[in-house]
């Protein structure tokens, strides 16, 4: 017969393999390929005080085919130059068009072409206040220039840099100083969100690649993020998965939106496969901002409001158009004083003012 | 699919591998539910796919393009 202690020992050490297991199968396969991730503290959305669900009537603000002189072939950003000016790209035509407060096509800023004034294949708009001048930056693949105007859209200036792709297509970019830039790059080795000078000279890597170079799914490499240097904050996600990582000071964090599920039962499988093989990936997180003590994150249809306290309330928006329709866009852009949402499918701004969203 | 406006309608195909010319167009899905940014580059080419249903993904590829709404 056994004693009383050799079952307590034998179920003790049930009861801690059991929990052992357990904890095992609550570690998502796809975490442990991204390199990093055990120097950030993980979390998920119910370890802040409360989730709360709310949704928010957006306004039309643009449909393309309203307009018999202007035509834009493909909308996916704009970028508010003052209260009375935004700047859209066409990267189709080559072209970057003024939009009035009304939502009305003024102007073209940037014709078709490789001379002053021109561009080819534009991807991204950005203001940019140098002292007391508010300069506009338009970055061009196909020229590999960064294009430097005033706000009256006359150009100032360009650089060529050969870390400007052709294959740069909705990259991000952030401007940290008149000869810092950040933005993505797809021939490194190491990094996929890189620092480069004016002249495209390498200063800093920001993120790793996930999927290494040369194999596929490489657009899992997509990041979104958010610099603000004089909060000492930096965010970002690769855009097709479900988490966001946050440096602020000291703090180091990522948050799971999607805790309890697997990558490939949203996503592609994040597997590596050869380079020729065609892999598309579903953009998940698609722009990362802050509204005042929140991070803003634009997840699918839905955006997040994330506050830096624990003890303050997530909050979860589903947005609603003038019909009250649930409304489905595929990009989000947060100015000065507003959050554009941009359906690139049926060519419509929506547009709501930022302190819709900051919470009473 | 076909594409917007055009020239290319003949190589608007699913295998764009023989594209070589630098350019970038649109395509609109066989289904009408969604409509695809085709950027080629010395090299390879790029794709955007924005959808009906508000998804949107994008892949890069010296192969096949594989974009889809499902």
């Amino acid at each position: 017969m056994y004693s009383a202690t050799v079952y307590v020992k034998v179920y003790s050490c049930i009861l801690i393999m059991c929990v052992f297991i357990s904890c095992s199968e609550n570690k998502l396969n796809y975490l442990s390929k991204i390199k990093k991730i055990d120097e950030f503290e993980y979390t998920v959305l119910n370890e802040w005080k409360e989730v709360y669900k709310d949704s928010l009537k957006v306004q039309s603000w643009y449909s393309s085919g309203n307009d018999s002189t202007y035509f834009i072939s493909r909308l996916s950003n704009i970028e508010e130059i003052n209260e009375q000016k935004f700047w859209v790209y066409d990267y189709i035509q080559g072209k970057v068009f003024e939009f009035n407060e009304e939502g009305l096509i003024t102007n073209e800023i940037l014709e078709t072409g490789k001379g002053p004034q021109e561009v080819l294949k534009p991807f991204s708009i950005d203001r940019y206040i140098e002292k007391e001048d508010t300069l506009v930056y338009v970055f061009d693949g196909g020229n590999k220039s960064i294009i430097k105007l005033n706000t009256n859209g006359n150009e100032l200036g360009r650089v060529y840099s050969e870390s400007i792709t052709e294959r740069m297509m909705d990259a991000q970019v952030e401007i940290l100083n008149v000869n810092s830039f950040i933005y993505p790059n797809y021939s490194t080795e190491k990094y996929s969100l890189i620092e480069f000078d004016s002249a495209g000279n390498f200063k800093k890597g920001w993120v790793n690649r996930l999927v290494p170079l040369g194999k596929q799914p490489v657009t899992y490499n997509d990041v979104a993020f958010l610099v603000n240097q004089d909060q000492e904050l930096f965010i970002y996600s690769y855009q097709g998965l479900p988490l966001v990582f946050v440096t602020h000071g000291n703090r180091k964090f990522v948050l799971n939106l999607e805790p309890k599920v697997e990558i490939s039962s949203i996503n592609t499988p994040l597997e590596f496969k050869e380079e020729n093989e065609g892999l598309a990936v579903k953009k998940l997180i698609r722009t990362i901002s802050t509204i005042d003590d929140y991070i803003l994150v634009n997840y699918l249809s839905e955006l997040i409001l994330i506050p830096f306290d624990k003890n303050n309330r997530i909050i979860r928006y589903k947005l609603i158009d003038e019909n009250g329709n649930l409304l489905k866009f595929h990009f989000m852009e947060v100015t000065q004083n507003y959050i554009f949402l941009i359906n690139g499918f049926k060519g419509k701004m929506y547009r709501l003012k930022k302190n819709n969203l900051t919470p009473s | 699919m076909k594409k917007i406006g055009s020239l290319f309608i003949l190589i608007a195909i699913f295998n764009l591998s023989f594209v070589s010319m630098s350019e970038a167009y649109i395509l609109v899905c066989e289904s009408e539910d969604c409509v695809t940014t085709i950027n080629t580059y010395e090299g390879g080419f790029n794709w955007s796919i924005l959808c009906d249903d508000g998804s949107h993904s994008s892949g890069s590829s010296t192969g096949e393009y594989v974009g889809s709404c499902s």
